[in-house]
């Protein structure tokens, strides 16, 4: 519940946590006071640390080496081979055009992440100095910057990301806009909480009484201390932001084609439900290993962080 | 006070939108095609010679009285779409709604009663996978496996309940299932992190101690209090609902709300666009509302300033 705790503000959740004592099994049993004792709540996620990782840095490896790893080129067409099924010629079979599936997948990957990725960045570079400048200056600039982030909270994500792209044209740059600016608040609640709790330091009252003002203050003494809870943050959002780009892509506003892209390959493999059903089935799965590596890894940096 | 206020800023961010179109707005929805009379009408109705905020207070009048606007492509007014679209996306609400909740009952209670059980592992995948899996090829997954394979089901369309009740069934039980998963996946976890915490509290250990069975103290006494968490994030959780409930009725061709939404964005239906988001918007602000309103009134020692 604990992990809800940031998520809904003024709520009395993730609050009144009984003290572990009480939670632990009573020594020579298993279940302590006979229901519920402390679950092993993390023991899939730790495990899946380390494999996390691996398939993370696996899936770093073909973005980065698809154009050495392919064996055919993800666009070239091959009418006659059309919606082949999979094979040691194609791993994955062909789609509709009988182009290869696997190297569709591969620069697939590509495209997840660089969206996925650049959108975080984008993201947090935006909403990362407006939350710090909220919770820095206070008073009018707080109140106005929150507004509008609890405002950009307030729309359901699909809808906001669906709206935007509505407005600045489908296309996978633009999916990668309407996602970054879908990710800032998170951004931004997170620095002004973390510069919220700072302020009041005693190494800021040092800073303070040495003749540092303004600004410098916030880049050079608070800034460092509040950037750990940034960067734990990331990879959750960019596993977001590639499950949101993908439901643009396959909702025809992210990627257009003929560019591969997983959301998008889903999204054609419907017409051939009946003859090809494996060619929808691999880009879930792709999408699947890719947001699962990276909230084993997020879960992982985060009970580091606290000491796990 | 506060949810009024939210409303009024997402109104303002929906009209900046379509106010923000670099250019003559005009041109832009209407295309290059459009005739000047055509312009100088969208223009007049928009009232683009007047001040900006003149403009939102016309557009918030409108809307206030119930006037949606009208379609740029075929005329029809958008309080009609919306009619017509808002009982299907409300008939898979329901019940992918049912679905979550026979899936988190369940599932929450048994991993908190069972912690170190096979079961409370296996739910542990099943929460990894409804985070990991997006909502759209769950829908295409299912809609190959139970409407091409087995054929139990039609792979994708909609019946209406007036038209044949068993076939309406049929038609919404894959996609409420679809949309139904993942909220139940989260649910659980609330559930059985509350019911986690409520059976440490001393009542708890007092009803054990006397004698009480633990399916009793659990079913009787404990879930009463976890549920109170449990309402607040079923209204936060709303808005994946919603965005939950436009794909997954694009995937499986449902004439709701959403496909609405998504057809108006893929013709640049930019005032049916407008409409739409707020309406939803206003709906998931109600629900929150209606939620913590609620929260209160089964928690009497919330109260709200």
């Amino acid at each position: 519940m604990y992990c809800m705790g940031g998520l809904i503000p003024g709520s009395a959740i993730g609050k009144d946590r009984p003290p572990d004592n009480l939670r632990r099994p009573i020594p020579g049993t298993r279940r302590g006071l006979g229901i519920g004792a402390e679950p092993r709540r993390h023991r899939l996620v730790s495990l899946a640390g380390a494999p996390g990782a691996a398939v993370l840095g696996l899936l770093l490896l073909v973005a980065l080496l698809a154009p050495l790893l392919r064996r055919y080129d993800p666009m070239r067409m091959e009418k006659e081979a059309a919606l082949a099924s999979p094979s040691p010629r194609h791993l994955m079979g062909t789609d509709q055009f009988g182009r290869d599936i696997f190297s569709r997948l591969m620069w697939g990957t590509r495209s997840a992440l660089a969206i996925g990725g650049g959108a975080t960045i984008l993201a947090a570079l935006a909403g990362g100095p407006l939350g710090l400048w909220a919770g820095f200056r206070g008073g009018w600039a707080d109140t106005a910057i929150m507004r509008g982030v609890d405002t950009l909270l307030a729309i359901p994500p699909v809808l906001l990301a669906m709206s935007l792209v509505a407005v600045i044209g489908p296309g996978s740059q633009n999916a990668g806009i309407a996602v970054a600016v879908v990710g800032l608040p998170q951004f931004a609640r997170i620095a002004r909480g973390g510069v919220l709790a700072q302020k009041e330091q005693e190494y800021v009252q040092a800073a303070i009484a040495v003749g540092a003002r303004g600004l410098r203050i916030l880049f050079r003494a608070i800034a460092p201390n509040i950037l750990s809870p940034i960067l734990v943050l990331v990879p959750v959002m960019v596993a977001r932001a590639i499950l949101l780009e993908a439901s643009l892509s396959f909702l025809g506003l992210g990627t257009q084609p003929p560019q591969p892209s997983w959301g998008l390959m889903i999204s054609e493999s419907r017409e051939y439900m009946f003859n090809a059903p494996w060619y929808g089935i691999f880009p879930g799965v792709a999408i699947g290993a890719t947001v699962l590596s990276l909230s084993a890894v997020s879960d992982r940096v985060r009970a580091r962080r606290h000491g796990g | 006070m506060e949810a009024v206020l939210t409303i009024f800023l997402a109104s303002l961010l929906v009209f900046a939108m379509v106010a923000a179109l670099p250019g003559d707005p005009a041109l832009i929805i209407l295309g290059d095609r459009a005739t000047p009379d055509q312009l100088q009408a969208l223009r007049s109705y928009l009232g683009l010679d007047q001040p900006v905020g003149k403009q939102y207070a016309r557009w918030m009048g409108r809307i206030v009285r119930g006037d949606l606007g009208h379609s740029l492509i075929n005329g029809i007014p958008v309080a009609g779409i919306v009619r017509r679209a808002l009982p299907l996306t409300l008939q898979l609400s329901v019940w992918a709604l049912a679905v979550a909740l026979v899936i988190a009952f369940p599932a929450g209670v048994l991993a908190a009663t069972h912690p170190r059980s096979h079961l409370a592992t296996a739910l542990g995948w099943y929460h990894a996978s409804a985070l990991a899996v997006p909502v759209f090829w769950l829908g295409v997954v299912l809609s190959w496996f139970f409407g091409v394979v087995l054929r139990w089901m039609p792979p994708s369309g909609f019946v209406p309940l007036l038209q044949s009740p068993e076939e309406w069934a049929r038609s919404l039980i894959l996609p409420a299932v679809t949309l139904g998963a993942g909220i139940g996946s989260g649910l659980a976890r609330v559930v059985q992190a509350s019911l986690e915490d409520v059976l440490h509290q001393d009542y708890v250990r007092t009803a054990r101690a006397k004698g009480l069975p633990a399916r009793g103290v659990v079913w009787h006494h404990a879930l009463r209090n976890a549920l109170i968490p449990v309402i607040t994030v079923l209204g936060i959780q709303a808005g994946f609902f919603i965005g939950g409930a436009v794909i997954t009725e694009a995937a499986f061709a449902l004439p709701g709300l959403g496909s609405a939404l998504w057809r108006a964005i893929l013709t640049r239906d930019y005032l049916v666009v407008q409409s739409i988001v707020l309406v939803s918007i206003a709906g998931f602000v109600i629900i929150n509302l209606c939620t913590d309103v609620l929260y209160g009134w089964l928690d009497p020692r919330i109260r709200y300033r």
